[in-house]
């Protein structure tokens, strides 16, 4: 005999929001250990070469993001602001069948619209396991 | 004013007949709508809705024949051109329509010119495909009609969005 486990009913997620390659992107925040301005020195890797699009100009408000990767942490440069933001779980949306089929955007997982306003919502930890 | 004879009366029902539809002909409800200068259709139990207008939400990283994503009372759609799926040359800027359109198991807004009408058709009229459409669409056109004195294809959207997934078009 089988019996389904009751599943939690989710009703938000946390994300944490930033800009890269001029799209706001979103991160589950359980991915991401800290945020901090970019150092002078530089050295963590842009977000936008993680995920195939093209860089967009330095604007000075390069953030970087610690991301947690394989028991070790990772750094990666985003635009800021770098917002801690929690979406509704009816605003997040699976991608479209097409969409999944045919987009290029590495690490694409699925779609959150907000009052009209479009956030990518990307798998930044399994994009730093294939670089 | 004439009194009417039995013939006239009697030419004047055989040609009211005449234009009797034979209702229990089979027919097809087509959605038909233009691109460019070409009419096309699709089955009526194909399409769920049509958009007059809805803001597109633009994807990076998808093809230039994926416009991007619609919100449809609170759902995503993807919307693709369905000129540039089909090889025609895109239309001027100007007003087009979205159609939801379901096929091969998938769904998505597909951007047209302009929707024509939507129509019950005997499906005595809709013919064979001929044989010199372009390579494009000749696997994608299940038959054509003439509509309104418009020669119309009949599109198979099964195919299409089929095609599509797999990274045609």
């Amino acid at each position: 005999m089988t019996s389904a486990i009751p599943q939690a009913v989710v009703a938000a997620l946390d994300i944490v929001v930033f800009t890269a390659g001029g799209y706001r992107i979103g991160v589950e925040a359980s991915q991401v250990r800290a945020s901090h301005p970019m150092p002078p020195e530089g050295g963590a890797t842009p977000t936008e070469f993680l995920l195939g699009l093209h860089a967009a100009a330095a604007t000075g408000g390069e953030q970087v993001l610690v991301v947690k990767h394989a028991g070790a942490d990772r750094e990666v440069v985003v635009q800021g602001p770098v917002e801690l933001h929690s979406v509704a779980a009816t605003a997040i949306h699976p991608l479209p069948p097409l969409v999944a089929a045919r987009t290029q955007l590495r690490g694409l997982r699925a779609l959150a619209l907000e009052r009209q306003r479009l956030t990518l919502l990307v798998d930044l930890r399994s994009l730093l396991g294939a670089c | 004013m004439t009194t009417p004879t039995l013939d006239q009366v009697l030419t004047q029902r055989r040609s009211a007949q005449k234009e009797i539809v034979d209702v229990d002909e089979p027919a097809v409800k087509l959605v038909i709508f233009v691109l460019g200068t070409q009419w096309f259709a699709f089955p009526g139990r194909q399409i769920r809705e049509i958009l007059a207008a809805a803001e597109v939400f633009f994807v990076p990283g998808c093809p230039a024949s994926l416009d991007g994503v619609i919100n449809v009372r609170g759902d995503i759609e993807s919307v693709v051109r369905l000129d540039d799926l089909l090889g025609l040359s895109r239309a001027t800027a100007g007003s087009s329509s979205i159609l939801l359109g379901r096929g091969g198991g998938m769904s998505s807004g597909i951007r047209v010119d302009r929707v024509i009408d939507v129509v019950d058709v005997p499906q005595s009229q809709i013919q064979p495909p001929p044989a010199n459409l372009s390579e494009t669409l000749r696997t994608l056109v299940s038959g054509v009609l003439q509509f309104q004195q418009q020669p119309v294809a009949v599109l198979d959207l099964d195919k299409i969005f089929a095609d599509y997934a797999r990274g045609l078009g």
